[in-house]
């Protein structure tokens, strides 16, 4: 069905928004992994997308191809989430959220300042799309929309497919074991430390991926579209919205996320606040996200900090 | 040699000494109880054993290996299993689930496993089944197998975290007042178990506040006072035990 998507939906606008749509539900699902079934809200996630996207912006704008860049945004998310999991992991909670957002700030405070590498705010421009070699076509270059989305859509596909059977392994069980009962877990022979970091580095790496894909879409890098802040709450609404701790919940998450704001572009200067009104209302009503509609989604989760961070955001 | 030897212990808090110098011997196939007022430190030599603390001086031994410090992921492992005071599991899971998380440490499937052979992981998964519905058995939870965690009234939460312990294939349990706040036959089923456990190979260490218990399935009961360790014997020599009844009920109450 997604691959018939572009013969339906041929204008430009729509393939724009359904790629957007591509790579928001990798955002969402890896940050899905770490804060929905671990529990921990990290708010660094969305400066790993941006580690992965300014990784790959200077190793193309080298003159190398995009898939080294792809290669080197994993490796680069890989050791820098694992080096700072190292710290971050020890932690729990508040003191969790408070120093994932200074890593945030300080990989974005870098973007913005380190100008020889990085040229500050105003970015790097003129990213490459990559080329895909197939055989019996030969060597085609993924300028045009229609070939973006399917490279989103496969690799986006890919990365739900990965979160799904990690979740379904011992890893996974672990995951939600140490999110329902940390204490227990710990007395039944399961290792917090080791088994978060797993989740801390695939989401980070999943983010990385994401990152690569979002710099080679917009072929433009810059601290404010791939390191703020702003970046990280779409991310967290994308989860809650959709359904903490579920497969399916951050996808819808990215759907409604993705196309709300634009469906509401009728309203003129009332956008935004109908939007942050409807975002409030389904925060309120269905806590545990959409999934919550089908029943599958109604896990206890850290509910005071991470609900109540996502309605603050919008009342 | 005894399977689980404690020596020297201590551990303060600030400036309280929780538990001071504590030595006790468990023999292998023992049940063993841990009593004491409240506050005498009983609570806070189960977190040493277990490893939720970690000693200020003194050494754990278990099968003669020192265990001092290890944290309890560690110990579970080596089979060392606990339950816990006020539990509540894991709220959300169904009991048989619950049940299945102890299994989890023993896997033998790896992370690429994980990625790229589900079957391998749903075999797993089925494989385990059994077993947890054995443990489940034991402690007559198997009808409430698919009840959730948050569900169950308050004696079958207990059943349910000796379950929890029991499939780790610990041979070693530590009962945290298993017997708080159940009625007496629950807590006549709760001995039931502690003995079927221990005719099955298990060792069991017990703090407990239910003196009509301790006295009747303890083999050996160590007594605490203010974090020292005032007596040790069998449930006939500390009842008569002087110093453990001015303990509970005061010097004058005692001479009367």
């Amino acid at each position: 069905m997604l691959a018939i998507l572009p013969l339906i939906f041929s204008n430009e606008y729509t393939l724009h928004l359904l790629i957007l749509v591509a790579i928001n539900v990798i955002f969402a699902s890896s940050l899905n992994l770490i804060s929905g079934y671990v529990g921990e809200l990290s708010l660094g996630h969305a400066a790993f997308a941006g580690l992965g996207a300014y990784t790959t912006a200077l190793i193309s704008l080298s003159g190398f191809s995009p898939w080294l860049g792809l290669a080197g945004a994993v490796a680069v998310t890989l050791v820098v989430s694992y080096l700072f999991g190292l710290i971050v992991i020890r932690l729990r909670g508040a003191y969790f959220v408070i120093s994932s957002l200074a890593f945030q700030m300080a990989l974005f405070y870098t973007a913005s300042n380190w100008i020889g590498l990085t040229h500050g705010p105003m970015g790097l421009l003129n990213i490459p799309r990559p080329g895909l070699w197939i055989p019996g076509v030969g060597s085609i270059q993924l300028n045009s929309k229609v070939s973006f989305y399917y490279l989103s859509v496969i690799i986006a596909f890919v990365i739900v497919m990965a979160c799904k059977r990690l979740v379904r392994s011992p890893i996974g069980e672990t995951w939600v074991a140490i999110r329902e009962n940390e204490k227990l877990s710990a007395a039944v022979g399961l290792d917090r430390t080791k088994y978060v970091t797993f989740a801390f580095v695939f989401a980070a790496v999943f983010a990385g991926i994401g990152g690569w894909l979002l710099a080679h879409y917009i072929q433009v890098v810059s601290p404010g579209d791939n390191m703020s802040f702003d970046l990280i709450i779409g991310m967290i609404l994308m989860v809650v919205i959709g359904g903490r701790g579920t497969i399916v919940g951050p996808i819808l998450g990215a759907v409604v996320v993705t196309f709300l704001p634009e469906y509401l572009r009728g309203m003129g200067n009332w956008r935004l606040t109908v939007y942050g009104v409807i975002l409030g209302v389904l925060v309120i009503f269905l806590p545990h996200g959409i999934m919550q509609l089908w029943g599958i989604g109604s896990s206890r989760l850290q509910q005071g900090l991470f609900a109540g961070l996502a309605v603050k955001r919008k009342g | 040699m005894a399977l689980l030897e404690v020596s020297n212990l201590s551990k303060s808090f600030g400036g309280v000494h929780a538990v001071r110098d504590v030595d006790m011997q468990v023999e292998a196939l023992a049940i063993c109880g841990i009593i004491g007022p409240n506050g005498a430190g009983k609570s806070t030599l189960i977190n040493l054993i277990s490893g939720f603390y970690k000693p200020l001086t003194g050494t754990i031994t278990h099968r003669g290996q020192d265990i001092t410090g290890l944290p309890s992921h560690r110990l579970a492992q080596v089979g060392i299993a606990r339950t816990f005071q006020h539990t509540t599991s894991f709220p959300d899971m169904t009991v048989v689930d619950a049940v299945a998380v102890a299994e989890i440490y023993m896997n033998r499937i790896s992370i690429c496993d994980g990625l790229f052979k589900p079957s391998k992981v749903e075999k797993w998964k089925v494989s385990r089944l059994e077993k947890s519905y054995e443990a489940l058995r034991l402690v007559g939870l198997q009808d409430r197998a698919n009840v959730k965690c948050k569900n169950l009234p308050h004696g079958e939460q207990v059943a349910l975290d000796i379950a929890i312990a029991i499939a780790t294939e610990a041979k070693l349990l530590l009962l945290d007042e298993p017997a708080s706040g159940l009625n007496a036959t629950e807590i006549e089923k709760l001995m039931d178990v502690v003995r079927i456990l221990k005719s099955r190979g298990a060792t069991i260490v017990i703090v407990e506040h239910h003196m009509a218990m301790v006295m009747n399935i303890c083999e050996r009961i160590v007594v605490l006072n203010e974090g020292r360790k005032i007596a040790e014997g069998n449930p006939k020599e500390i009842q008569d035990n002087q110093v453990v009844v001015e303990a509970y009920l005061g010097r004058d109450a005692a001479l009367d």
